[in-house]
């Protein structure tokens, strides 16, 4: 595949994971206030949408991360980054990112497994949507996150000139 | 040897600019490896993030931060400030310092502060010609003020968990006084010396309108974005609300708001602010859920019970032990979320300190004051990482901006400390 | 190691803790109980998750907390049954190792099941009838399958929550109507957020002390006994201090200033007529085992026509 078209493959890719993010969002502000007009307005409720929503910013939180880990965005301490030459900020850029990716392989590979355990037993986060469906999100997001940052390992750090820290 | 290796090896990782939850995982893993308990109890403690009513609140006050922040309400929030404070130096800050309070009071210090209210202030400040490490310092600094004021959880926290440990009559209500007297130190403190800094500001330039007209005009043009105070504050306070019913409405109002209404974040630019709302969100819960697992270890392994233990047996003056108490619970503070200290430690300490004839309120004042400032003490306290991500700075610049604020703080914690008639003047 | 929700320097720990230090006395210190109280565990979906990987060995649960693992664990909640701790007595009797053999089946060995009293209905604004409660932020406990259809049949929509969540629920205004005992009520702090109770028992919690049965075999029979009995006696020396602190604890309420109020006559049919529909469409949709439902109804048949034999 050319360059090119990978570029345009992976644009679409990251278009669509923006959309689902802003939908999710759009939801979760949705319902928590319909829960409130029927709570307040009519005196009713529908007994899943708490749980629903609980799941929901799990969820947000997971595809928040996934985008936080596509542009190497997450949080962590940036003194070194700055003193270091080019070569040497590679090096530890490789090593740091790395180390995260492998940790966040295992994390992946341990969510994986109470989602198998869950499916076994058969839980019920809330209405008639099993547990092991609501846990998903774990495996997948901590797999992508664990890939994207094995591929931010080998890009060069771009130093944080005053920028978000190891953006 | 080994344990002290690797944890060497983790420090310098962190230290080199790791992603910050693979390394609190990390500890997690190897704790539970060690213990040869299965590893997908992070992940068990991980999903506890679905369990927590409270959460909710989180991305709805982060999208509502985000859209202000992108509109133009920052300038309005100036222009108001300066109608009504612009005649005192210092004006805007005391006006950040005390929203800030208010606002971390019912929102619990989660960095929901800084996310939502700071960005829109430290433009504000920046405009009114603070400077630049000023304006960051005091914006993280006050991303924890307020747990002191009523109604903050984890005074509620402080009053259910001690009356369970030490048997002592600790109430709701009695945290709720105690905490008042403290946090207005803290707040007239750090006032002092926002006037003290506001007399070096460049002269005004003098406006055309003045008076009452301009904060006539003020108030008109921040009439939109008026009824949001009222909406989480009176919502709260006067009970319409529960505080994620509140960040909700706040949430959706300030969409219609933005969008609709002023039309200053355009429907083309709304995915991408959304977006970069959600990636602070997953940042920040990422770091929360394995640390829920890290937490979860020392539990298991009753760490701090043998930190208590060691204490017990080595310190015997009543001062040598506030002196201590206040160095581990900083140590603490940096290291854990409130809620976490506060199930864990406080049984743990209740009866210790009582030993040394403490009072059960005043150590919860004390020890949420050193909670509070554990949010900012360099280098891992978790609002300078919240910080740093919103206000798209470096640590390291943060850290020294922090440094005067830490430094004042840290004299109330003292004041606090030794002075246990103001907590308890109230109460009593 | 040990799970429980209760907090520190309760009876229940109290007595929990005195129970492990006699095991491990008994034992010569083969068998230790570590107790993790105040739900740092986290709560009873979690600490169910934690059980299956060996992180604990065991918890205390509530019968509808067990619910997901066996369902009638939850038999006695079914609302407006017993009419008084007599009947209660009774029942248990005869169903108390139904439960204890359904357990067994998913891997527990239950080491007791102690009484925890029974469940009022408490509330920020005053209920006094079927319309108050519809209006109500009433909290389910999540899971709890016989509340969440006897809500339904009320025509309530409750709020689900865990436990462990409804104190700062109670707080930030997510709910304003519970159910617990006295003596729940008060160690949970919950009397400080609700102002008034409906004075009519809507049903009965047990607290089950569950163990790891894969852990517990590999213990000899001795040991297994002495952790049996040990815990069997530190349930007893609670029941009795249980049902002491439930009438003290009315005593508090109402020292609190919470109003109680007594529903009427056609109030009272009323709620057990919801309560006999719930229970129907519980066996109907097989939630409850029929054969056990039955089995209840009968012994509480038994002790009620016993009752007016006498009279
Ligand atoms: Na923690
Ligand atoms: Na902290």
């Amino acid at each position: 595949m050319s360059v090119a078209r990978k570029n345009a493959w992976a644009g679409a890719l990251h278009r669509l994971e923006d959309g689902v993010l802003a939908l999710a969002v759009f939801a979760l502000v949705l319902l928590a206030t319909a829960s409130i007009v029927l709570r307040t307005g009519f005196d009713t409720g529908l007994p899943w949408l708490d749980p629903l929503l609980r799941m929901l910013v799990l969820w947000l939180a997971m595809l928040g991360a996934m985008a936080a880990a596509r542009e190497g965005r997450h949080i962590g301490l940036d003194i070194a980054a700055r003193w270091l030459p080019a070569l040497a900020a590679r090096v530890v850029r490789m090593l740091t990112y790395g180390f995260a990716a492998a940790i966040s392989a295992i994390l992946a590979w341990q969510a994986l497994r109470m989602v198998r355990d869950e499916y076994e037993i058969g839980g019920i986060a809330f209405a008639s949507v099993p547990s092991w469906l609501a846990q998903a999100i774990l495996p997948f997001g901590l797999a992508v996150i664990a890939l994207r940052l094995a591929a931010a390992a080998f890009r060069a750090p771009t130093p944080p000139a005053d920028g978000i820290p190891g953006h | 040897m080994t344990v002290v290796l690797v944890g060497l090896g983790l420090l310098l990782l962190a230290l080199l600019g790791a992603p910050l939850f693979a390394v609190i995982a990390a500890v997690a893993l190897l704790g539970f490896h060690g213990q040869e308990l299965d590893l997908s109890i992070v992940m068990i403690e991980f999903y506890r993030l679905a369990d927590m009513p409270v959460l909710v609140a989180i991305p709805l006050f982060t999208v509502a931060g985000f859209l202000l922040a992108e509109s133009q309400a920052p300038r309005r929030l100036v222009r108001l400030s300066d109608a009504l404070l612009g005649w005192m130096p210092g004006g805007l800050a005391i006006v950040a310092i005390l929203t800030c309070a208010l606002f971390t009071a019912f929102t619990g210090a989660s960095g929901v502060t800084i996310v939502a209210i700071g960005a829109i202030l430290l433009p504000a400040m920046l405009q009114a010609g603070y400077p630049r490490l000023f304006a960051l310092g005091l914006l993280t600094t006050c991303g924890s003020l307020g747990l002191l004021l009523a109604p903050a959880l984890p005074l509620i926290l402080y009053a259910v968990v001690a009356q369970h440990a030490g048997g002592a009559a600790v109430g709701v209500d009695d945290m709720f006084r105690a905490g008042l007297l403290p946090a207005l130190l803290m707040i007239l403190m750090l006032g002092a010396y926002a006037v003290w800094q506001g007399r070096r500001l460049p002269p005004r330039p003098p406006r055309e309108a003045k008076g009452w007209q301009e904060v006539r005009a003020a108030l008109l043009d921040v009439a939109w974005e008026l009824p949001l105070p009222v909406i989480v504050l009176g919502g709260i306070y006067a009970g319409w609300f529960a505080a994620s019913e509140a960040a909700a409405v706040t949430a959706a109002y300030t969409l219609i708001l933005t969008v609709v209404i002023r039309r200053e974040v355009n429907l083309r630019a709304l995915p991408g602010v959304l977006r970069e709302s959600m990636v602070l969100v997953g940042a920040i819960l990422l770091i929360f859920g394995v640390s829920l697992a890290f937490t979860n270890y020392l539990v298991d392994a009753e760490v701090p019970a043998r930190v208590f233990a060691f204490i017990r047996e080595h310190v015997d003056s009543k001062l040598a032990f506030l002196m201590l108490l206040n160095l581990f619970l900083l140590l603490m503070g940096m290291c854990l979320d409130i809620f976490s200290a506060t199930v864990i430690l406080v049984p743990l300490l209740l009866p210790i300190a009582e030993g040394y004839g403490i009072d059960a309120t005043h150590l919860g004042v004390i020890f949420l004051a050193n909670m509070e400032l554990g949010y900012f003490t360099p280098p891992i306290g978790m609002t300078l990482f919240i910080a740093a991500y919103r206000f798209n700075v470096p640590i390291w610049t943060l850290v020294r901006a922090c440094v005067p604020f830490f430094l004042i703080l840290f004299a109330a914690v003292l004041i606090i400390t030794y002075v246990p008639s103001l907590s308890l003047a109230l109460v009593r | 190691k040990i799970a429980t929700l209760a907090p520190e320097g309760t009876a229940w720990m109290r007595e929990m803790r005195a129970a492990g230090e006699a095991i491990q006395t008994r034992t010569e210190g083969r068998v230790e109980l570590k107790f993790y109280p105040g739900g740092v565990m986290g709560n009873d979906a979690t600490v169910l998750r934690k059980l299956r990987v060996g992180q604990l060995q065991g918890g205390a649960f509530t019968g509808s907390e067990l619910s997901p693992l066996y369902t009638d664990a939850m038999i006695y909640g079914v609302p407006f049954l017993f009419r008084s701790q007599d009947e209660v007595d009774a029942v248990r009797k005869v169903m108390d190792p139904v439960i204890v053999r359904g357990l067994a089946d998913k891997g527990l060995v239950v080491a007791g099941i102690a009484g925890g009293g029974f469940a009022y209905l408490m509330s920020r604004q005053p209920i006094r009838g079927r319309d108050d409660l519809v209006a109500a932020k009433a909290w389910l406990p999540q899971g709890d399958v016989i509340s969440s259809v006897t809500y339904e049949m009320a025509g309530v929509q409750p709020v689900p929550l865990s436990i462990a969540d409804v104190y700062t629920s109670l707080q930030t205004g997510l709910v304003d109507t519970v159910a617990n005992t006295p003596a729940g009520a008060l160690a949970f702090q919950w009397h400080t957020r609700v102002r008034h109770m409906v004075d009519m028992p809507i049903a009965y919690l047990i607290g089950i002390v569950a163990l790891d049965k894969r852990t517990f075999d590999r213990l000899d029979a001795a040991d297994q006994a002495v952790i049996h009995e040990e815990i069997q006696a530190g349930i007893v020396r609670l029941d009795a201090q249980t049902q002491r602190d439930n009438i003290a604890a009315r005593d508090a309420l109402r020292g609190e200033g919470i109003e109680f109020f007594e529903p009427n006559a056609e109030e009272q049919a009323y709620w057990q007529s919801i309560g006999e529909r719930s229970a129907q469409a519980l066996v109907e949709q097989g939630t409850l085992g029929a054969e056990n439902f039955r089995m209840m109804m009968a012994e509480l048949e038994r002790v009620r026509g016993g009752a007016s034999d006498a009279r």
